[in-house]
């Protein structure tokens, strides 16, 4: 038996995921999804919510949701029968890790962006007015968002797997605590740069921001990567007192 | 099938077991019993693969069992002491968890969950506590697995469902099968387990089997105390005794006599029957 990845199992645990934990959070999202409209419904009733202002909006939360979902899905991993359930279950560690990150990060995002594309086409057809046009998805962006979200999952799904209790504040602290530790980072390297140069040269600045852009893209990438290989090692060296 | 040599385990400073050997064959029902907090519990979890030993070897058909491979998980159950369900139907979490066993049985898990008295239907968290663990146990007994590692079944369970727990997994054992059942409350097994496996505080005392017991001792009721018996201890029937068989006197095993006979006589348990 093939006791490292076997694509029938990994399926075998996609199921029992999708079945078990995500209908519980499903629909908790519509309800997420539904509350900015019903505000607006109720406080700005008449008014126009523009294409912009809804990008916007379904954007920030997004964001949210994408951090926030893995703790909820897999929010068993805060006790001890939970976590020895999803220990036990016969499949392998890379099986249960991959598993989570397609829910995390292919399926609850897909199903987002369709249920706020299909929510907006609603209240476009039946708020004209209000709504104008449908909100449209932007590949270019989506992509690039995509890479930010990669790196927030990662961060979500080992904070999951690492902190017993009130996981998410935790994580949030500590990513808090990283981006300190790039900011003094990042201050640091434009200072050197400017003392290097004499005064604050505008092409000088420009080519230091650029060089920061691409470094921060770089790290942002390879921290998330770091994330999910720690996520992986936690799932496979996990013990249960 | 079950090997243990010299396991040892700690809670940081805390040891837990040290040196604990054993060998465990399929087509028995061992008891594992002892004190609140001597490791039972613990042994459980490393069986399962949820603990990883500290120092000696562990291995059940052959494998590490924290290594948790697939091969090895699909083939053993752990059911915990303390089982919280959550938002799901009964029949459907087990339908789904028996998917990735190969010999789970869906028709004997809804017998057995009938017997209990459980409607499959209803959600987890909307069960007593009683009634989520006679489900867990529905399922733990339908799941065909080779190794079925029982932590404190009847802790939770009614004085009619405790009886009902006995027969069952009787009724559903293999002869295919190795189920290790730990528990503090050994009257809750009688006439169950065979062997028997007593624990103490870091080690075994004894792991012998119902036959190889009545060999050594002779359990009684008798009216008056007995200083030189192994253990006399006086309840409402008359004194309780557990004396040496030096007459090859069959009576039957009173278990928690013997379970006291061996917190009293630990060095002679140690050498006699490990």
């Amino acid at each position: 038996m093939n006791n490292i990845f076997s694509f029938e199992r990994f399926l075998k645990v996609l199921k029992y995921d999708l079945k078990m934990r995500v209908p519980a959070v499903f629909a908790s999202i519509l309800a997420f999804l539904a509350i900015p409209h019903a505000l607006h419904v109720v406080m700005s009733f008449g008014q126009t919510f523009p294409v912009a202002q809804r990008v916007d909006l379904y954007s920030t939360m997004a964001a949210f949701l994408m951090f926030f979902a893995p703790f909820t899905i897999y929010s068993s991993f805060n006790n001890k029968q939970g976590k020895s359930g999803f220990l036990m279950l016969p499949a392998s560690a890379l099986e249960k890790f991959t598993s989570m990150v397609a829910v995390s990060m292919v399926l609850l995002p897909a199903s987002f962006i369709f249920c706020t594309l299909i929510l907006d086409l609603i209240l476009v057809l039946l708020f004209n007015d209000c709504y104008g046009t449908v909100v449209s998805v932007d590949f270019m962006k989506l992509l690039r968002a995509g890479s930010a979200a990669f790196s927030i999952i990662g961060a979500a799904l080992l904070g999951n797997v690492t902190f017993k209790k009130k996981a998410s504040a935790k994580t949030i602290l500590c990513l808090l605590a990283l981006m300190i530790l790039w900011g003094f980072g990042v201050t640091d390297m434009i200072f050197e740069k400017l003392l290097e140069n004499g005064n604050a040269d505008a092409e000088v600045m420009q080519a230091t921001l650029r060089q920061l852009n691409n470094i921060t893209a770089i790290a942002f990438l390879a921290v998330g990567i770091l994330f999910y290989l720690l996520t992986y090692w936690r799932i496979k060296k996990m013990q249960i007192s | 099938m079950v090997n243990l040599k010299d396991v040892s385990f700690s809670y940081g400073k805390h040891k837990v077991l040290g040196n604990v050997s054993m060998k465990l064959e399929k087509g028995k029902i061992y008891g594992l019993l002892g004190e609140n907090g001597v490791g039972k519990s613990t042994l459980l979890k490393i069986l399962s693969g949820l603990l990883k030993p500290e120092g000696g070897e562990c291995t059940v058909f052959g494998e590490v069992p924290y290594s948790r491979n697939p091969s090895f998980l699909q083939d053993v159950y752990y059911l915990p002491e303390d089982f919280m369900g959550e938002n799901v139907v009964v029949e459907k979490y087990a339908l789904q968890v028996g998917e990735f066993y190969p010999n789970f049985s869906p028709d004997k898990f809804r017998r057995i969950l009938g017997e209990f008295g459980v409607d499959g239907k209803a959600k987890f968290n909307k069960l007593s506590l009683g009634q989520q663990k006679k489900a867990i146990i529905s399922l733990a007994l339908s799941l065909g697995t080779g190794v079925l590692l029982m932590d404190e079944p009847s802790n939770g369970l009614d004085i009619p469902s405790k009886a009902l727990l006995r027969r069952l997994i009787a009724e559903n054992a293999s002869d295919e099968q190795l189920i290790i059942i730990s528990t503090h409350q050994v009257k809750d097994l009688e006439n169950l387990i065979d062997p028997i496996i007593i624990m103490d505080r870091e080690s075994v005392l004894m792991n012998a089997s119902i036959e190889e017991i009545t060999r050594r001792l002779t359990f009684g009721i008798e009216p008056q105390e007995d200083r030189d018996a192994l253990y006399c201890q006086r309840d409402l029937r008359g004194y309780v005794t557990v004396r040496r068989n030096e007459y090859g006197i069959e009576t039957p095993v009173d278990i928690e006599a013997l379970f006291n006979c061996a917190l009293v006589n630990k060095a002679w348990f140690k050498e006699t029957f490990n």
